[in-house]
């Protein structure tokens, strides 16, 4: 695997080059063709982090999951559920723009998950209507991914982990 | 809590009265939250038993329009 690969070069470098975007794509191909007993748990997490990232599309990203037994939708559930209910809500936003034109994000953030069911606040961004001009928008992992890096890598290899773990139990 | 944010907020309102880039990037951002405030509200409004009439003149947008946009996602119930 190239150096730039490796992990902790992950969100420096690779999500923000044109060069390592291609790499992420050689790099999901080839995860991607690879059976789930090959490929290590550390290994998924440094590309699906990269792809994502880099803003690509999920399918991909998708299909490697699918490979070792997890989905998309279990990484976000594990997001949500460490970084609380409102994540989904008010991830990807700016923060700080939103401080400069008076708003605490924060403040909002403590009504609105006080006021309204843990399950109404996950489910906001995957019925958000796409943006005008638009195919199609921003996925709800891909925004968690971005407004949570820690988390989202964090939850990632959680869930990798407990898919590796069910699939063990499962062969023997 | 308030007290400690006012100056913070009070240089970042004055950055953003002559930077562009950090006015321009607090109203995408506020264009998405009003968007999801606007789902919660109206998922909120359906489970209490509100008609797509009444949230859409709340909304100020036709019931059509409510509809259209919130009905499938929420649904007719």
């Amino acid at each position: 695997m190239p150096r730039h690969l490796t992990r902790g070069h992950t969100r420096t470098s690779v999500a923000r080059t044109s060069v390592a975007r291609a790499s992420v794509g050689r790099a999901l191909g080839h995860a991607g063709r690879l059976t789930r007993r090959y490929v290590s748990g550390e290994h998924l997490v440094t590309v699906l982090v990269s792809a994502l990232y880099a803003g690509r599309d999920p399918r991909p990203a998708r299909a490697v999951l699918h490979s070792c037994g997890a989905t998309l939708e279990d990484v976000e559930a594990e997001i949500a559920r460490r970084a609380g209910p409102g994540a989904v809500l008010f991830g990807g936003l700016d923060r700080d723009a939103l401080a400069a034109i008076g708003i605490d994000l924060d403040a909002v953030r403590a009504r609105i998950e006080s006021s309204a069911g843990p399950e109404a606040l996950t489910q906001v961004v995957h019925r958000e209507p796409r943006p005008p001009g638009r195919k199609g928008g921003a996925s709800a992992l891909m925004l968690l991914a971005r407004a949570y890096p820690d988390i989202f890598e964090d939850a990632l290899r959680a869930v990798i982990s407990k898919a590796k773990e069910r699939n063990t139990a499962e062969a023997g | 809590m308030l007290t400690r944010m006012e100056p913070a907020l009070d240089s970042a309102q004055s950055a953003a009265r002559t930077d562009p880039e950090i006015g321009l990037r607090a109203v995408a951002s506020l264009r998405a939250l009003a968007g999801r405030l606007e789902i919660v509200q109206v998922q909120n409004a359906r489970k209490l038993g509100w008609s797509w009439q009444d949230i859409a003149g709340r909304l100020g947008v036709t019931r059509q329009t409510v509809h259209r946009t919130y009905g499938k996602r929420i649904g007719s119930r």
